[in-house]
C-alpha cells in the first residue's frame, strides 16, 4: 500500500512538470508582437513610470544620487534623452517642434516599458530558460506578478481559493444529497415511473445550461418575490448572512448540473448490486426489503460512486467559472476569466498551473481511496 | 426492455436479402419505436442543421434594429419578441443555428479525429508507448475543460492584423448575414473557436477510443491477422477500425451535446463568435438585468441550447443501446 502511494506520489512529478510546459507553452504560441497589442490596446499602463526609470538609470550613470536630484538635473537628463532619440530618427535636435518631442519621449518611454513587459514575461529568454526560471521561481511560491496593478499573482489566489474551495464544497454536497437518494430510489424502482421520471431528469439536469438557470432564478426571485442578491461579496467569517446569500443558490444550481451524472451512476451501481448473490440470500434469510437495501446494498454501490466524486473537481471548478461570474464571487476561475479578458499572462498560468494541481492530487486520493475502500481492486 | 432495446439492428439484419433502402427504413423505424427519445434527438439534430441552412429562407434579417418595437414581447409579428435593440429574436435564434450546427459539427469531426491519431496507437501497441502518450493525455486532462479552452481562445485571438494562420479577425460587428456570404465574416473565430473545443474534448475522447481498441484488440480474429502476417497498419484500419466504428459514433453523437454547451458557455462569457448572433450570446450582457421583466430574452435562446443537447444526449444514449451495449452506464 505504502508503496503503491509512493509510486503514485513520483508519477505525479513528471505530471505537474509537464503541466507546467504546457501553460508556458501557452505563452510561446503569442504571436512576436502580441505586447505590442497590449501596449496599444491600453490594457497595460505604466509608461510614464518606465521613462522616469531610464532618467533615473541616466542619473545614477551621472554619478547623481537619483532620489536627491533636483528639477532642473531631472529635465535636463530627460531633455538629453529626448534629443538623443530624435537624433536617432534623423530629426534636428535644433528645429524638432514640440509635438516632435513628445512623441520621441512616447516612443522611448513605450519602447523600454515593452521591454520590461517582454523580460517580466521572459519572452526574451528561448523557452527552456523562460520555463526554468518560472518554475524555479513557481516551486518558491512565487508565481509572477500581475500586468495589471503589479500585484502578486499568489496574493490574489491566497484571497480567492477559500473562497472556490466554500463554493465547490457547498456545490458538491447538494449533487451528493441529490443523487444518491434518487439514484437508489431510481434503481430500487427499476422502470417503474419513478424511474422513468428521476432519469428524464437527470439526462436534463446535464443539458440545462447554467448559466440560463442562473438567469431564470435570478429574473423570477427578483420579479415574484422582489428579492435580489447582495451586489458585494463578503468573507463568510465577516458576515455569514451575505456570504450565504450570494454563495447558497450558485451553490444549488452547481449541484443539479453535477447530480446528473451521479445519479446515473448511483443507479447503475445499485442495479449492479441488487443482483449479487449475497443481496438474494439477505433477502432469502427473510430481512425486510427496505433493510437489505439500506444495509447491504447501498454500502456496496458506494465505493465507485466516492470515486466519481473526486473526478468530479475539474468539472466543479470549470462549472463555478460561470456561476461565479453571474453572482460577482471573486473565486478563482472568476479570477482567470478576468485574467484572460485582460490578457494578463502571468495570471492565466499561475491559475492554470494552480488548478491543475489541486485536481491531479484530488485525482491520488481518490485512488488512494477507492484501494482503501475495496480491498478486491488490484495495485497497478 | 432488453427486447427493445436491439430492435434497430435486428430489422436492419434479419430483413435479409431485401433492397437496401427497405432495410434502412425498417431500421429507422423500428428505431423510433424502440427509442422515441432518440428519434426525437434525431429530429433535433435535422431540425437545427436544416434551419441552419435555409436561415435566410425562413427568418429575416437578425440585426435589422426596430428600435420603435423594442422590447416588445412575443407577438404575430415577433414570434419571439424583439431585443432591447429592436432585433427580432426568432431570427437571432434562427440564424445562431448556423453556428451551433457548424461549431458543433466541425468539433465533432476534429474530435474524432484527433481521438483516433491518439487512442488507436495507444490502445493497439500498448507497452511503453501507450503509457508514455496516456502520460501525455493525463496532463491535458488536468486542467478544467473551460479553462482550457477560453485560454486556447485568447491566445489564438491575440493576434496581430494578419491574425490567426493569415486568417485575420473578421469585423468586430456582424454583417448582414441575409446577403453575401456571411461565412467567410465569422470563418477566423468560428475556426479558432472550433480548434480551441476539438483539441480540449479530444483529450477525454481519445481515452474511450484506446479502451474500446484494446477491447477490439483482444478478439481471434486480430490474433489471426497477426498469424497470417498481416502488416500493423491493415489489422488497425481493415479490423480494429471497423469494429470501434459503433463507439464513435455514440461518442460523437455525445460529444455534439457537450461541445454545443461549451460553445454557448463561452458566448455567453462574451468570447470567441462575436459578430454573428449566437444562442450563448443572446443570455449574456443585458438580457440578465432585462429578464426580471422580459423573461422571453432568456427564456427562447436558453430553451433552443437546452432542447438541443437534451435531443443530443438522448440520440447519443438510444444509439449506445442499439450500438454498442457495453458502453452503458459509462456516462
Amino acid at each position: 500500500m505504502a508503496q503503491y502511494i509512493a509510486r503514485r506520489v513520483l508519477l505525479m512529478i513528471p505530471t505537474l512538470i509537464g503541466v507546467s510546459l504546457v501553460v508556458t507553452a501557452l505563452l510561446r504560441l503569442l504571436p512576436a508582437d502580441a505586447v505590442d497589442i497590449l501596449v496599444a490596446g491600453g490594457e497595460v499602463q505604466g509608461g510614464g513610470a518606465a521613462f522616469k526609470e531610464i532618467v533615473d538609470a541616466r542619473l545614477a550613470a551621472d554619478g547623481k544620487d537619483p532620489t536627491k536630484a533636483t528639477i532642473t538635473d531631472r529635465a535636463r537628463m530627460e531633455n538629453v534623452v529626448i534629443n538623443e532619440e530624435l537624433k536617432k530618427q534623423g530629426i534636428d535636435v535644433e528645429k524638432a517642434t514640440e509635438t516632435q518631442k513628445k512623441e520621441a519621449k512616447n516612443t522611448v518611454a513605450l519602447t523600454a516599458y515593452k521591454d520590461a513587459i517582454r523580460e517580466r514575461l521572459g519572452l526574451d529568454k528561448n523557452y527552456i530558460e523562460q520555463w526554468s526560471s518560472w518554475a524555479l521561481n513557481a516551486v518558491q511560491g512565487d508565481l509572477g506578478v500581475s500586468l495589471i496593478g503589479s500585484r502578486p499573482v499568489s496574493d490574489e489566489l491566497k484571497r480567492r481559493i477559500p473562497v472556490s474551495i466554500e463554493l465547490g464544497i457547498l456545490g458538491m454536497l447538494v449533487s451528493v444529497c441529490i443523487a444518491i437518494p434518487f439514484g437508489v430510489i431510481s434503481a430500487v424502482k427499476q422502470d417503474g415511473w419513478a424511474d422513468y421520471g428521476l432519469r428524464s431528469m437527470a439526462i436534463a439536469a446535464l443539458a440545462i445550461p447554467s448559466f440560463f438557470l442562473a438567469t431564470i432564478v435570478i429574473a423570477v426571485l427578483s420579479r415574484f418575490w422582489n428579492y435580489s442578491f447582495p451586489v458585494k461579496y463578503a468573507e463568510l467569517w465577516d458576515d455569514p448572512k451575505t456570504n450565504l446569500e450570494l454563495v447558497v443558490v450558485p451553490a444549488l444550481i452547481l449541484g443539479v448540473g453535477l447530480s446528473g451524472t451521479l445519479l446515473r451512476l448511483t443507479r447503475a451501481q445499485m442495479l449492479e448490486v441488487l443482483r449479487q448473490d449475497y443481496i438474494r440470500t439477505a433477502r432469502a434469510k427473510g430481512l425486510a426489503g427496505r433493510g437489505v437495501v439500506m444495509r447491504h446494498a447501498i454500502r456496496n454501490a458506494l465505493v465507485p460512486i466516492v470515486t466519481v466524486v473526486g473526478l468530479q473537481v475539474p468539472v466543479l471548478v470549470g462549472g463555478s467559472l460561470v456561476l461565479e461570474q453571474i453572482f460577482g464571487i471573486p473565486g478563482v476561475a472568476r479570477y482567470l476569466f478576468e485574467s484572460i479578458s485582460n490578457r494578463d499572462f502571468p495570471a492565466i498560468i499561475g491559475v492554470n498551473m494552480v488548478v491543475a494541481t489541486v485536481i491531479i492530487v484530488a485525482n491520488l486520493v481518490v485512488d488512494v481511496t477507492y484501494v482503501v475502500l475495496d480491498p478486491r481492486v488490484r495495485l497497478a | 426492455m432488453a427486447v427493445a432495446e436491439t430492435i434497430g439492428l435486428q430489422d436492419f439484419y434479419r430483413a435479409g436479402d431485401r433492397p437496401l433502402p427497405v432495410r434502412a427504413l425498417r431500421a429507422v423505424l423500428g428505431f423510433i419505436r424502440a427509442k422515441p427519445l432518440g428519434a426525437f434527438g434525431a429530429l433535433i439534430l435535422i431540425l437545427v442543421v436544416g434551419v441552419g441552412i435555409f436561415s435566410p429562407w425562413i427568418a429575416d434579417d437578425p440585426t435589422t434594429v426596430h428600435l420603435s418595437d423594442a422590447l416588445t414581447g412575443p407577438s404575430s409579428k415577433y414570434w419571439f419578441g424583439t431585443d432591447h435593440n429592436g432585433r427580432d429574436v426568432f431570427s437571432r435564434i434562427v440564424y445562431g443555428c448556423q453556428i451551433t450546427a457548424l461549431v458543433g459539427i466541425g468539433t465533432v469531426i476534429l474530435v474524432t479525429f484527433l481521438s483516433l491519431i491518439v487512442g488507436l496507437p495507444s490502445g493497439y501497441f500498448g507497452g511503453r508507448y501507450d503509457f508514455f502518450l496516456q502520460r501525455l493525455v493525463d496532463i491535458w486532462l488536468s486542467f478544467p475543460a473551460i479553462f482550457l479552452i477560453l485560454t486556447l481562445v485568447a491566445v489564438l485571438q491575440t493576434s496581430s492584423g494578419s491574425g490567426f494562420f493569415g486568417l485575420g479577425r473578421g469585423p468586430e460587428v456582424g454583417p448582414n448575414p441575409v446577403d453575401g456570404f456571411w461565412f467567410w465574416y465569422t470563418f477566423p473565430r468560428t475556426t479558432i473557436v472550433i480548434l480551441s473545443l476539438g483539441l480540449v474534448l479530444a483529450g477525454g475522447a481519445s481515452r474511450v477510443v484506446r479502451s474500446a481498441t484494446i477491447a477490439t484488440r483482444a478478439n481471434p480474429y486480430v490474433e489471426a491477422g497477426v498469424v497470417i502476417g498481416a502488416t500493423n497498419s491493415r489489422i488497425i484500419l481493415r479490423h480494429v477500425l471497423p469494429n470501434i466504428m459503433p463507439t464513435m459514433i455514440v461518442l460523437a453523437t455525445l460529444q455534439l451535446g457537450t461541445a454545443i454547451l461549451a460553445e454557448a458557455t463561452i458566448s455567453f462569457l462574451g468570447v470567441g463568435i462575436t459578430n454573428f448572433p449566437t444562442w450563448g450570446q443572446m443570455l449574456s450582457g443585458r438580457t440578465r438585468d432585462l429578464a426580471e421583466r422580459h423573461m422571453y430574452l432568456a427564456l427562447f435562446p436558453g430553451l433552443a441550447i437546452f432542447l438541443a443537447v437534451y435531443g443530443f444526449n438522448m440520440l447519443g444514449d438510444a444509439l449506445r443501446d442499439v450500438l454498442d451495449p457495453r458502453l452503458r452506464g459509462s456516462r
